[in-house]
């Protein structure tokens, strides 16, 4: 045994890192040794061992659905100044909902204060900044590769440790997890990158965070998933999600892309509103191509702004389609929509088209009895 | 009674009956005499052979409270014209004509359990029992009444007083001397009545009859009902400082959850108003009449947001902590000018707490033990001390009050494992 730890000292010294330690990732349970940095002098006899399980399973798995970012890239299109400007118009700030009391923080009692003027706008300045925070939406990219680098091939190193692989973290201070080095040496000699998994596992060891679960939670299985969604905790369940996965986690974006999906089927986007996830939402919806129900929702309630901001969105995510290129105007919004509708619904949903004409009643009808207003108020003066 | 049984079976017989008899039958009814032949003893001499209690006995206090002896009514569970022999008198236990019949004289069977009711009423009686309370509707105490509700006012002409409940705070049996001789007893009943809404009013009464003297308290209260401005409905608008006599009553609001944390009287009497978190402090004696007194008047004095923001000339601002500090504005001034900073003399009070008491001393600052304490000038010139909180330091988890201060570099160096590693690391330069 000691033989085995000289020759690991004298591969770690060559990748110089600081602080290592040493981990298998068994099958079954199993006794490991960690080795401390490089640097520090060890004593054979002062081994302190832990074991490390294999991750608790339940036999439970995480829901998945199809449209997950894969193929192309959304990063840049989601980080683009115009995209972010309509999302956060149509996220809305309202702020009895954004600062609204959330229910696992204690109640204090209230301090009531004398303000000037000058103090209450530093107050509602600062507010501000402060719900900008809270609205900050959490970010839109690819599904992590599977392909991982290899490093190097030393035969000599075949089957010392049989059955098991051997992954070195560096579990130096002050480095983000997802800059860590993680590297795995496997039992046919090969130093290779660890891959998305094994990374997430050994941050979850060295750097447990708070709320994070290290077995797969019950409300993100397709048994409990539907219920809960079917009583309208979409924001609940997007936050827990934040909390318990990366962005670019394919659980993560399967997760995401169903609850995206129960709310577009009830057209319940209202609940999202004023929250970081209505962006992201929208984006996903504008992205994939979804946009149906959405404008159905918002035509029929009149709301032609947010369905032709909608519109100019799909034209920056899309910009080689044919409604990016048949668009002229973008200051009339109800053109905008006009030829969205007739370049992408006129095959797909008749439903659209309808809530386009019942717009246009409404509109028609509010103009009338603003006419109306007017005149009997001109006549009056 | 024998002698009225026997002459009812004589008539029976179809006999007669002289008027002398009559004359003893109703004699001895009245009475309720047993009778010996020689000594007629009247029952209440029975009795008292039975129950009294001897001269020194009664000196030492026996024979006053609750299990003392009572004599039996022997007439309880009985009434005239029924008795052992069942038998209908048309007149008497009957009426005369039923519809189109005369009614006759009927012997009915023989009722088995009658003298067995009899016993078992004549069983319970005898011993003074208090009456026995539901757990429900009990007060402080178990059969005192002492926090228990007695329901709403009387309603007087138009007022119904729908939604409203009284309960007694206090409940005494006083009696005083009569200029004829002998005590005079009574009940003394001070209560408190309102709707749960703010609308509340307190009154005492005294009356010889308990429940008299109940009834009499709460309609005295309903004629006497004041506003109470409530924050949320749920607790005062800001905290105060009230005084009467010399109870004196430190009264601090408080959020959601926390309850009334107060004297058993003002807690009963917040349910009624409807406050439901609050925290009273009372420094001197603790007499409820007073300490009722004193905390409604702090109630009635309270200064309203809109009012503060006129006399201050400045907007009154709600701040919670579990709302991200966000500014609500409970009050702007309306008539008064709006002040500026450069308006404001630098010694001016601006402190809530202090100001809603109407007195604007300087906050001074005062070092007790070591010690930092705001000294706040509340109503009257009392002085209440607050600790200044520590100005926040740059790494949150220092160690708290009781340890000693550790070394710097050894204390990072002992929490690094638990905090935050890029702080960490840059301050000890790894």
């Amino acid at each position: 045994m000691a033989l085995l730890e000289r020759t690991f000292f004298s591969l770690t010294s060559k990748l110089n890192f600081k602080g290592m330690r040493h981990i298998l990732i068994p099958d079954t349970p199993t006794i490991v040794i960690p080795v401390r940095g490089a640097k520090q002098k060890y004593h054979p006899d002062s081994f302190i061992g832990f074991r490390v399980e294999p991750r608790e399973n339940h036999n439970r798995q995480y829901v998945s659905h199809p449209l997950i970012y894969k193929d192309a890239d959304p990063a840049p299109r989601f980080m683009d100044a115009r995209v972010r400007a309509i999302l956060k118009d149509l996220t809305g700030c309202d702020h009895s909902k954004v600062f609204r009391h959330r229910a696992l923080l204690s109640i204090s009692a209230p301090e009531i204060v004398f303000f000037t003027d000058e103090q209450l706008k530093i107050a509602q300045n600062d507010a501000k900044i402060k719900a900008d925070k809270l609205l900050s939406m959490p970010p839109v990219v690819k599904v992590r590769a599977e392909e991982v680098q290899d490093i190097s091939f030393d035969p000599a190193l075949q089957g010392i440790m049989p059955n098991f692989k051997i992954v070195f973290t560096d579990i130096s201070l002050g480095i983000p997890d997802n800059k860590r080095i993680i590297v795995v040496r496997e039992n046919s000699g090969k130093l290779r990158h660890a891959n998305g998994a094994e990374r997430q596992r050994m941050n979850e060891i060295y750097n447990p965070r708070k709320g994070r679960k290290h077995y797969v939670s019950e409300l993100f299985t397709a048994k409990c998933l539907p219920d809960v969604l079917a009583r309208g905790q979409y924001e609940f369940v997007l936050d827990r999600a934040c909390l318990q996965f990366e962005p670019d986690e394919p659980e993560y974006q399967s997760v995401v892309a169903y609850v995206y999906e129960a709310l577009d089927k009830k057209q319940h986007y209202d609940s999202l509103l004023s929250t970081r996830h209505y962006g992201p939402m929208l984006f996903f919806l504008v992205w994939h191509k979804c946009l149906n129900n959405f404008l159905e929702h918002h035509l029929m309630a009149g709301r032609l702004d947010v369905a032709s901001q909608v519109v100019k969105l799909y034209c920056l995510l899309h910009q080689k389609s044919d409604v990016a290129k048949a668009m002229t105007d973008f200051r009339d919004p109800m053109h905008v929509v006009q030829t969205f509708v007739s370049l992408e619904c006129m095959d797909t949903s008749a439903r659209v088209q309808l809530a386009l004409k019942q717009c246009k009643e409404l509109l028609r009808s509010q103009q009338q009895v603003e006419q109306n207003v007017a005149a009997a108020l001109g006549q009056s003066s | 009674v024998p002698v009225a049984d026997s002459c009812i079976v004589n008539l029976l017989k179809g006999g007669t009956f002289s008027l002398r008899v009559v004359r003893n039958l109703r004699f001895y009814l009245h009475q309720n005499v047993f009778n010996y032949s020689v000594f007629p003893v009247p029952a209440q001499k029975l009795w008292k052979g039975v129950i009294s209690v001897s001269k020194h006995g009664a000196q030492k206090g026996r024979g006053r409270g609750a299990g003392r002896k009572l004599a039996k009514d022997l007439n309880r569970g009985q009434v005239i014209g029924v008795g052992a022999v069942n038998m209908v008198w048309p007149g008497l236990n009957a009426p005369i004509i039923r519809g189109q019949e005369v009614v006759q004289q009927q012997m009915l069977g023989p009722d088995p359990d009658r003298h067995r009711k009899l016993l078992e009423i004549r069983d319970k009686m005898g011993r003074v029992r208090f009456r026995k309370v539901n757990p429900l509707e009990r007060g402080w105490t178990g059969t005192k009444m002492g926090g228990k509700k007695i329901g709403p006012p009387d309603p007087v002409g138009n007022d119904t007083f729908e939604g409203f409940e009284s309960v007694v705070l206090e409940y005494k049996v006083v009696s005083h001397m009569r200029g004829d001789g002998g005590k005079f007893r009574r009940v003394s009943v001070l209560s408190v009545t309102g709707d749960g809404m703010g609308l509340a009013g307190f009154a005492l009464a005294r009356a010889p009859a308990p429940n008299t003297a109940l009834s009499m308290s709460k309609n005295r209260a309903g004629q006497r009902l004041i506003k109470i401005p409530l924050y949320n409905n749920h607790t005062i608008l800001h905290d105060f400082h009230s005084q009467s006599g010399i109870t004196e009553v430190f009264v601090r609001k408080m959020p959601e959850g926390h309850g009334l944390v107060c004297h058993r009287a003002l807690k009963a009497a917040c349910e009624i108003i409807g406050i439901k978190d609050l925290h009273v402090y009372i420094k001197g004696p603790k007499n409820v009449r007073e300490v009722v007194k004193a905390f409604f008047l702090g109630l009635m004095k309270q200064k309203s947001y809109q009012q503060l923001a006129e006399e201050k000339g400045l907007h009154v601002v709600e701040l919670r902590k579990e709302q991200f500090n966000y500014p609500k504005v409970l009050a702007s001034p309306v008539h008064a000018p709006l002040r500026t900073l450069s308006d404001i003399p630098p010694n001016e009070n601006l402190d809530f707490s202090t100001v809603t008491t109407s007195c604007l001393l300087p906050i001074e600052l005062k070092y007790i033990n070591d010690k930092l304490y705001r000294i706040q000038y509340v109503m009257g010139d009392r002085v209440m001390l607050k600790p200044v909180e520590e100005p926040s330091s740059i790494l949150p988890l220092l160690p708290k009050k009781g340890r000693q201060p550790e070394g710097r570099e050894t204390f990072l160096r002992k929490y690094k494992e638990r905090r935050n590693f890029r702080r960490v690391s840059e301050l000890t330069n790894e």
